[in-house]
């Protein structure tokens, strides 16, 4: 597995989260933004490749996702 | 404070009005571009930084934090304070507020909530262009452009449609004020408001914000399904909204709605008119409208250019700059940056990684209809290679002579 397959984890900042719903389409089976809810939020593991998290990052207008980085 | 004589050379002119009655001076900004670091444009008793290269628009849009759309204003020039305060909108404010006030918006505008919409989109389009077909010719801007996207809108909001002339009457007088060719005297709709607390100068503003404001009281009353019953709903939660903000975010939401759009769909117009080569690709292989629709907005970049203002002392590009300072985002020049696109000059329609900027740099301030804007020019497209149309340019497009909004009043085409 290269670097960039090794999969991450994802988190996104709920102060910063603009709601845009871009990362929404990008990977819905990790963020959703909950119909009650105007703010994304991570589903399941989180988990993604580093080179999508990479992508949904520089994507996200609010600079609202990051990655968890381990302890 | 401001820097009245920074070093070096001095930006050539790109804010003249009447430049874009011709078209971007693609020339001067190549040049621009070419320069190490930044360049002083002066303007004014005053001047700014132009930013002109795609990476650095890029900087200042995301990093909100030193480059502050609330102070001053987001136009070239200042605003007195308390004009600024009055005018102010979710364009010309900085986080939190900023962000609260887009979160009270933003879930009407999410990619999944805008393809709910797909349907409305098609059916106005599809109207439109069966008009125009049965024309065979015409102003593309007054038959098509233009009320495509402000009959979205307006739907989306909850406005009668019986009401759409008099919205399409106001924000054309609104377009006017973002040039320097008024219309309309300063008590026209029974206007009392000094023009400078007024958006655009205009007293088109007043007529828009007391139309919302009835529209609001409406909906109050009898809430239906529409965003104009969202944001008065959501004063009612907790998180509220101040009758000045209503009614500014009313405001943007009808000008920004379909001027920009309108905008994109004219140029998009000519540039296929005047390509035919690449609109045959697309008729040929109507996968090409995703690709294509972005390089129509690369092409078009209805906004020419958003100013921030250093909050505090700072440097891009090599370039010091001090707090205070104006700092311009040429986004008409990020989208011909040939750092960024190859053959920038080119309208491809096939375009791969087309990384524009007509929806802004990135960052909070992101347009915040850039998935309807999407939606509605591919559905255009979509309908036009579903009826076979191809279109042919009968005249000269006749440009807003405007450094900030790259409109077209009109543009005749014929149907092939």
């Amino acid at each position: 597995m290269t670097p960039d397959e090794a999969p991450v984890r994802v988190q996104v900042d709920q102060e910063k989260c603009i709601g845009s719903g871009t990362c929404e389409m990008f990977d819905e089976s990790t963020f959703v933004i909950p119909d009650d809810d105007v703010v994304a939020q991570v589903v399941g593991s989180g988990e993604m490749s580093r080179s999508q998290a990479l992508t949904v990052i520089e994507r996200c207008p609010s600079g609202a996702i990051s990655i968890v980085e381990a302890d | 404070m401001t820097s009245l004589s920074p070093p070096g050379e001095l930006a050539p002119n790109v804010t003249d009005d009447e430049l874009y009655a011709v078209d971007i001076p693609h020339e001067r900004f190549a040049q621009m571009r070419a320069q190490p670091g930044l360049l002083w444009h002066p303007h004014g008793d005053n001047g700014f930084w132009a930013v002109t290269r795609h990476a650095d628009v890029r900087e200042v849009s995301k990093d909100a934090e030193t480059y502050s759309s609330a102070i001053g204003h987001t136009n070239l020039w200042d605003l007195e304070a308390d004009a600024l305060e009055a005018r102010r909108s979710l364009i010309d404010s900085d986080a939190p507020s900023h962000t609260r006030l887009r979160r009270l918006i933003a879930a009407s505008f999410t990619p999944k909530n805008i393809r709910k919409w797909e349907q409305t989109v098609r059916d106005i389009t599809g109207e439109l262009l069966d008009e125009f077909v049965a024309a065979g010719s015409g102003d593309w801007v007054g038959m098509v452009a233009a009320p495509l996207p402000i009959r979205v809108i307006l739907t989306m909001l909850g406005v009668p449609l019986d009401d759409a002339d008099y919205l399409v009457e106001l924000s054309n007088y609104l377009v006017e004020g973002t040039s320097d060719q008024q219309s309309i005297p300063p008590d026209a709709f029974g206007n009392t408001t000094e023009l400078r607390l007024l958006p655009f100068n205009s007293p088109a503003s007043h007529a828009l914000f007391e139309y919302g404001e009835q529209l609001a009281e409406l909906r109050r009353r009898e809430p239906q399904d529409d965003i104009v019953t969202t944001l008065v709903q959501a004063e009612a939660d907790g998180e509220t909204l101040t009758g000045g903000e209503f009614k500014n975010l009313f405001h943007l939401l009808v000008f920004a709605g379909n001027e920009t759009t309108r905008t994109a769909i004219s140029h998009g117009a000519v540039a296929l008119a005047d390509h035919p080569e690449q609109w045959q690709r697309v008729l040929d292989d109507p996968s090409m409208v995703e690709s294509a629709t972005e390089e129509v907005l690369r092409w078009a970049s209805p906004v020419l250019h958003m100013r921030r203002t250093a909050r505090t002392d700072c440097e891009l590009a090599g370039t010091r700059i001090a707090e205070g300072d104006k700092v311009v985002m040429w986004y008409a020049s990020a989208n011909r940056d040939e750092a960024m696109f190859d053959d920038p000059l080119a309208f491809d329609v096939g375009r791969v990684d087309n990384e524009h900027y007509a929806f802004g740099g990135g960052g909070p301030h992101t347009c915040l209809g850039a998935f309807l804007a999407r939606l509605e020019i591919a559905v255009l497209l979509e309908e036009m290679t579903n009826r076979q149309i191809s279109l042919e340019r009968t005249g000269e497009p006749v440009r807003l002579p405007s450094n900030f909004v790259r409109g077209v009043v009109s543009v005749d085409m014929a149907v092939q």
